[in-house]
């Protein structure tokens, strides 16, 4: 009995806890330069003329939007540009909803990052990469930098260059899953094709897979 | 006591007391009282002050070009200075027209008529009302008829359906049927939405309040709940 009045009062007090706890608010600041056209009874807000949304640390700009401040999602169109730390992603348009951190992006889709890799250059310091992908579409996820990319997915890194039929990007791990019919070309011209591919973003590191894989490098002689 | 004596108390009474009455009613003459409705009625019908201005009991009437531009029933009236000024206190039934039909109306605790400028200017406490609604709350709101522009240069509250907006100076534009403002606005909605900041050089509202459009470089701030994944 007393084990349970013991749990019942724990219990309470993680409930009472909790609810003390203040609603944490996220500061979203949005600058229009040109013009801004709020429709009170929809309660949507259309940017036209360029603008620019920021909050936490990503920084984005489009040419037009449609932005429901309530909901805190937003219609981006033009040319959009994501700036978030090292990472730069361009587009033709972004359905952003700031509440759940995701940035769904089509058309022209590029995406740039620099990555720091393990290997070191001469001077003993670790390189930096600029890891550059396109795709026609890609979802973002912007409290982890995670994405999934689709449509004629291409990447290049340095003298690397790798095609897929969709990309999926793990940040803590620094990978990239390449699948459906993945073609990855190394720095001496070496290439493998395949079905599934994990790659290594900060080191030259690729893990192939398939019911038929090819290989193609040179030999010296 | 000798009679000399008497006679120089009464006398220095007596002038105390005329400098007593002097004070009382000419130096420090008390405000007319405010007025009581009913009894400022029972004054009777006024003469017109001027061309522009007409008295009907304590119903006055301003117009422009011939036309009824604004009217207001007010506890007193006071005019005849020879300035073409005149002064009603504690409106309670104010009007502004457009086109001959009521567009908004107002109290007020006072309002100050000038002819010269035809300008009717209200202060003290100003509620004005569109359409039965309250729409905006504010301490001083001048009506100039020639442009057809109700200034407002302090803080203003404007009430609409979806909340209130807080504008630092309004001007409505009663033919284009617009309200404008510059610098900072906030609009605070209701039904348990949030509430955002405004700040720009040309900011335009619907005569309700409840729609806007911006020129130029504007930002907008508003705080989003992170907990409402």
């Amino acid at each position: 009995m007393r084990r349970v009045l013991r749990s019942g009062i724990l219990l309470f007090v993680v409930a009472v806890f909790a609810l003390s706890i203040p609603v944490q608010a996220k500061p979203v600041k949005v600058t229009a330069y040109q013009s801004v056209v709020h429709k009170g009874a929809k309660g949507d807000t259309v940017f036209e003329g360029g603008l620019k949304i920021e909050y936490d640390d990503i920084v984005i700009t489009a040419d037009r939007a449609t932005v429901n401040m309530d909901a805190g999602i937003a219609k981006l169109g033009g040319k959009v540009a994501l700036v978030q730390g090292d990472v730069t992603i361009g587009c033709d348009s972004m359905d952003l909803n700031i509440k759940k951190k995701i940035a769904a992006v089509t058309g022209s889709v590029r995406l740039q990052k620099r990555e720091t890799q393990v290997e070191k250059d001469e001077a003993g310091k670790p390189k930096v990469s600029v890891i550059t992908l396109t795709c026609t579409a890609m979802e973002i996820f912007t409290d982890t930098q995670d994405f999934n990319a689709s449509g004629n997915v291409s990447m290049t890194r340095d003298k690397q260059r790798a095609q897929a039929a969709h990309a999926s990007y793990k940040n803590s791990e620094k990978m990239l899953i390449l699948t459906g019919s993945v073609f990855i070309e190394g720095e001496n011209k070496e290439s493998i094709k395949c079905d599934r591919a994990e790659l290594h973003t900060d080191q030259t590191m690729v893990a192939a897979e398939g019911t038929k894989m090819e290989i193609t490098f040179d030999i010296e002689e | 006591m000798s009679a000399k004596l008497v006679k120089a108390v009464s006398i220095s009474v007596a002038v105390l007391l005329a400098c007593a009455l002097i004070y009382a009613f000419v130096i420090n003459r008390p405000d007319p009282p405010d007025a009581d409705p009913a009894s400022e009625r029972g004054r009777g019908t006024k003469q017109p002050a001027s061309r522009d201005l007409l008295f009907d009991g304590v119903a006055v009437e301003g117009r422009e070009g011939g036309e009824r531009v604004w009217m207001l029933s007010a506890a007193r009236v006071e005019t005849g200075a020879g300035d073409g000024r005149a002064e009603m206190y504690k409106i309670t039934e104010g009007a502004i027209y457009r086109s001959g039909e009521p567009y908004l109306t107002f109290s007020a605790g006072r309002g100050l008529y000038d002819s010269k400028t035809g300008q009717l200017r209200l202060d003290g406490g100003v509620k004005v009302t569109s359409g039965g609604k309250d729409l905006l709350a504010t301490d001083e709101v001048v009506w100039d008829p020639k442009q057809s522009k109700v200034l407002i240069p302090g803080k203003t509250e404007i009430s609409t359906s979806a909340g209130v907006v807080t504008v630092s100076q309004l001007e409505v534009d009663i033919e284009a049927d617009k309200m404008y403002t510059a610098g900072d606005v906030l609009v605070s909605e209701a039904e348990g939405k949030g509430s955002f900041l405004m700040e720009g050089d040309d900011i335009h509202f619907s005569s309700d309040g409840e729609s806007f459009e911006a020129r130029g470089k504007t930002t907008i701030q508003f705080e989003l709940d992170d907990s409402e994944e």
